[in-house]
This record gives structure tokens, C-alpha cells and sequence, in this order.
């Protein structure tokens, strides 16, 4: 009675698999170098804060910008400093302290101009982050709180405006404690 | 069929004692192999092709409006749903019974055109301050690279910033994905 083919045994049998494992492995990452497409809302992480928000992803905007409440200025140190409140539909809220790295006019179609404050901060979507200029905004008057612009998309992923919530947040943030 | 396989795979790896249903094997192998890379060898040089049925533009594209000469700085706006058009003389006229809009458009190339293009409807925009205005809203013919669409498309009463149009999601939706870090990667050639 043989237990098994008997081509199980062979040698030229696992030779054979070699090639379809090794074109797999390769489609396999091609796949993965698909996987920068993204929809035209998706969920971001930002550090510090910690916080998931709904943003959206804007091929017109140079810059992001985040709906931030309760805004104070104060000094620490000889350095201007924000602090300021975040929060996502999930009712989760984050407080958030960083130093103002410089000011923006924001101007609307109208032409009245809002100087802003403006922040550097991690912002990550789907496996990537980047560190950008995020403003401080009051976006109370639209759906999403957060507006990622090209400074953070340009290179990073490309914008499926057909589809919605593609990616998870999934960057570890850990080396920037 | 066992023959050539079994001459094929002495040759590729020698030294190995072979028999025939071995070397089907590995010929089997070999054919799905080259069959799941195939794709990915045509997708190498063509970045339109390797999300099917999308085109990968820029977030900046040349758009050329159809039967004009004209070529307009188009920004692709993944922020706005709809589509505007900046330009400074624009009236309603009638022609056999049906509302067209006539305007002029001048490009950054110097070439000029006087478009007549059908109205859609008119819609009523409010601005921050609360007042309303009407806007009208047409329907365009356009083209980008060798896409070419039809696009209902609202004019603007302020001038845009560097473009001179704007498509917004609604446009584009399923035909084109935006990489932003790219901008003008075709010229607008449509039949």
C-alpha cells in the first residue's frame, strides 16, 4: 500500500512549486504597491492627540487644516505656545499643546481674511504619516473636521474620488514620544 | 507534450533524475507563472492601467472645452463636488426656443473663444453673508488627455486663483484618480 504519490517524495515535485511561489511573492507586492490609493474621505490619525478623525482628502488645498476649539495662547518658555481641543464623532476628545510655528492668513472666497495658527504635526493615513503644517481652523460650518491638502497626499497616496474609507489609520507613533 | 517538458527541465536544472509526470509538473508551473506576471509586465510603463478602467491624473491637467480652440489650467478638486467656470461676460441668449448661455474665454495660450453652451438649470448660491445670487449652470463638453466627458459645469462670480477651471468630484468620479503629486501629464487630444 503506498501512504502517498509517490511524486510527493520527489525532489522535482517541490522544485516545480518554486516558480508559482516566487510569482506570487511577486504579484504579492505589487498589490502592495497598489495599496496608496485612497478614498475621498478617510479616517486620520494625528500625534499628539492621538485622536481618529474623519477627513477629508482635498487635491485643491496646499495644506491641512483641523477644526480646533478652545483655543489659548500662552508661553512656555520663551516660545509661543497653542493649546487647543479636538474632538471626533465618537465624542472622544483630545487636548493638544504645541508650539506655533507660524501664522496664516486664511481667506475665503468672500476676501475677508482669519489669521490662523499654525501647528507641525503628524498626521497619518492608511500605513502613512508625514509631518505637516496643520492650521487651526474653524470648521465648524463643514461635515468633516479634519482637510488634509496636497502637503501630506503629494507622493503619498493617490485620491479615488469614487470611494470613501479605504484605509485604518495604522502608523505606531511610539518613536515620536 | 511530456517529451518537451521533461528536455526543458533538464536544461533548467541539471543534474536532477527526471521523469515525465516531474517535468509536467514544473511545465505547469512554469505556464502559471508567466501567466500572473504577464499583467504586471504591461502595467510597468503605463500608470493608467494599474487600477482598470481609471486613468491616473494630475491635480493640475490641460482640459481643452470641446469644438473651441481654447485650453484651460484645470485643477481636479477632490474637495468640491461640483464643477466652476470663471468669466467675466456671460449672457443668456435664445436660440430655436432654448436658453443657451454665450461667454468668452481667454486662455493663457492667447488664443480666444466665444462658447454658446446649453443651460442646465440656475441655481441659487448663498455666500457667508447670506445673500444669494443666481448662478448658471451649463453643460460642457470636455476633454483631458483623449477623455473625453460631458460636465455640467456653474460659473463662478470670482476669478480662480491660478486656474481658470475647476472640476470637482462629481465629474470625475469613477474615471480618474487624482496623484497630487503629479500635474499636467497629457495633452487634451480628442476627435
Amino acid at each position: 500500500m503506498r501512504l502517498s504519490p509517490y511524486w510527493l517524495k520527489r525532489r522535482g515535485f517541490y522544485l516545480s512549486a518554486l516558480p508559482i511561489l516566487f510569482f506570487i511573492t511577486l504579484n504579492a507586492a505589487q498589490a502592495e504597491a497598489n495599496n496608496n490609493v485612497l478614498g475621498w474621505i478617510e479616517r486620520a490619525k494625528i500625534h499628539p492627540g492621538g485622536i481618529q478623525l474623519d477627513a477629508k482628502l482635498d487635491t485643491g488645498a496646499d495644506n491641512c487644516s483641523l477644526h480646533a476649539r478652545n483655543i489659548e495662547y500662552f508661553m512656555k518658555g520663551n516660545i509661543e505656545h497653542v493649546r487647543f481641543k479636538v474632538r471626533n464623532r465618537r465624542g472622544e476628545e483630545a487636548t493638544i499643546e504645541k508650539p506655533v510655528y507660524r501664522e496664516a492668513s486664511i481667506k475665503r472666497v468672500e476676501g475677508e481674511a482669519h489669521i490662523r495658527p499654525v501647528i507641525r504635526m503628524y498626521v497619518c493615513v492608511g500605513s502613512k504619516y508625514r509631518e505637516v503644517d496643520v492650521n487651526l481652523a474653524d470648521r465648524s460650518d463643514f461635515s468633516f473636521p479634519m482637510l488634509i491638502g496636497r502637503s501630506f497626499l503629494s507622493g503619498n497616496a493617490i485620491v479615488d474620488s469614487s470611494r470613501t474609507y479605504l484605509q485604518q489609520p495604522t502608523c505606531d507613533f511610539s518613536f515620536a514620544e | 507534450m511530456s517529451q518537451l517538458a521533461l528536455l526543458l527541465m533538464r536544461t533548467l536544472i541539471p543534474g536532477q533524475r527526471l521523469n515525465r509526470v516531474l517535468s509536467c509538473f514544473f511545465l505547469i508551473g512554469l505556464f502559471v507563472a508567466v501567466v500572473s506576471i504577464s499583467p504586471a509586465h504591461a502595467d510597468k510603463d503605463h500608470p493608467d492601467k494599474n487600477i482598470p478602467n481609471r486613468l491616473i491624473v494630475g491635480w493640475l491637467e490641460k482640459v481643452k472645452i470641446q469644438k473651441q480652440d481654447v485650453v484651460l489650467h484645470t485643477r481636479l478638486d477632490t474637495g468640491r463636488s461640483f464643477s466652476s467656470i470663471y468669466s467675466d461676460s456671460m449672457k443668456k441668449i435664445e436660440k430655436n426656443g432654448e436658453e443657451y448661455i454665450q461667454f468668452e474665454l481667454n486662455d493663457r495660450y492667447g488664443k480666444h473663444s466665444t462658447i454658446e453652451a446649453p443651460l442646465v438649470r440656475t441655481m441659487s448660491l448663498r455666500n457667508h453673508e447670506g445673500v444669494s445670487r443666481e448662478a448658471y449652470v451649463i453643460q460642457l463638453g470636455l476633454c483631458i488627455g483623449n477623455y473625453y466627458m460631458e460636465d455640467e459645469v456653474s460659473f463662478s462670480s470670482h476669478p480662480h486663483l491660478d486656474q481658470e477651471l475647476i472640476l470637482g468630484r462629481q465629474s470625475f468620479e469613477g474615471q480618474f484618480i487624482i496623484d497630487p503629486s503629479l500635474s499636467f501629464t497629457r495633452e487634451p487630444e480628442c476627435d
